[in-house]
């Protein structure tokens, strides 16, 4: 009887899971692991968007706007602001504090958002503004607290202005607070904003 | 005294808000966002909640949701106040846990009374 070798067929090892799969059908582990992975691929910002706009789970919703903002791509920063508008107030809340930390690679939208035609998208806008680490911050502020016609917004520019504001935008601040001259609040605003910078 | 939570990020809005309810007889306790408010409600009685709505970590309707469901605040009247005036947005806000829902600015007055009426103190 003829001896037959016995040969050992390779496993070959698993191949890792495409993240894109993963972030679509994955468990929510294997799901915020994929958004994690997906934050080094720019091409990846539609599918993170798509899969945000469904995502049941928190904290893969918050892996999904952290890799968004890792990308910092313009899309990406397009997609971010378009969440302002959304009915979702964990949704939009997340989506500012995201574009708070993106520095630079936000300020183009960020000029957009605040030429918005709803007022609470422009309050948004603004809100992004505090954290910005970005010279330009408190002058975007300035120049909307100098121009808004809505006293909210302009409430939440001065709220800016109180923390990242310099003393020689104070005349500037009475100027623009002339403007609304029957807000109490405004009054308020200004006055804890211009004692805080002086 | 009557103790009132102030629960709003913006740092100008909750010192307007403790001046004016101060100067209306109340001890003004803050929080910047619904996960402090609801560890201060669990350290502390409240007479009165005023809340807004956008805020980091926790948002107002979250803050009431998980409040309403916590013997601490299951009663305590909560005023929320914010810079959204669509009809669906005090909708939600009632549905939240809200007994009255207000568009900022609020004006000092207007607060004023709000804030007694709804502690039950009188004028």
């Amino acid at each position: 009887m003829a001896l037959v070798r016995r040969t050992t067929i390779p496993i070959p090892a698993a191949a890792p899971e495409d993240p894109r799969d993963a972030l679509a059908t994955g468990s929510a582990a294997a799901r915020r692991e994929a958004a994690h992975r997906l934050a080094s691929d720019p091409e990846a910002v539609g599918i993170l968007a798509t899969q945000l706009a469904r995502e049941p789970e928190n904290s893969v919703r918050e892996a999904i706007l952290a890799a968004l903002g890792r990308l910092g791509t313009p899309e990406a920063v397009e997609h971010l602001f378009g969440l302002l508008g959304s009915e979702d107030v964990w949704l939009r809340n997340a989506a500012i504090e995201t574009l708070q930390v993106m520095d630079a690679a936000v300020l183009g939208a960020l000029e957009d958002g605040l030429d918005h035609s709803d007022s609470d998208r422009r309050i948004f806008a603004v809100n992004v503004l505090v954290s910005l680490r970005h010279p330009e911050a408190a002058s975007l502020a300035l120049r909307t607290l100098g121009r808004d016609p809505h006293v909210n917004v302009c409430a939440a520019a001065l709220d800016v202005l109180a923390e990242i504001g310099t003393p020689e935008m104070i005349p500037e601040i009475d100027a623009a607070v002339s403007r609304f001259p029957d807000e109490p609040f405004l009054r308020f605003a200004a006055k804890t904003a211009k004692r805080r910078i002086a | 005294m009557a103790r009132v939570l102030v629960v709003d990020d913006a740092t100008t809005v909750r010192m307007y808000y403790r001046d004016v309810l101060e100067e209306a007889g109340f001890t003004v306790e803050e929080a910047v966002n619904g996960f402090e408010g609801l560890e201060k409600a669990i350290e502390q009685s409240f007479d009165l909640l005023v809340v807004d709505v956008n805020m980091p970590k926790m948002d107002g309707y979250a803050f009431l949701r998980q409040g309403r469901a916590m013997p601490e605040l299951r009663a305590v009247p909560a005023l929320m106040i914010s810079t959204e005036s669509e009809p669906q947005d005090s909708a939600r806000a009632y549905a939240a846990g809200a007994n009255l829902y207000l568009v900022k600015p609020v004006q000092p007055q207007t607060l004023a009374e709000a804030a007694r009426v709804m502690a039950g103190i009188a004028s």
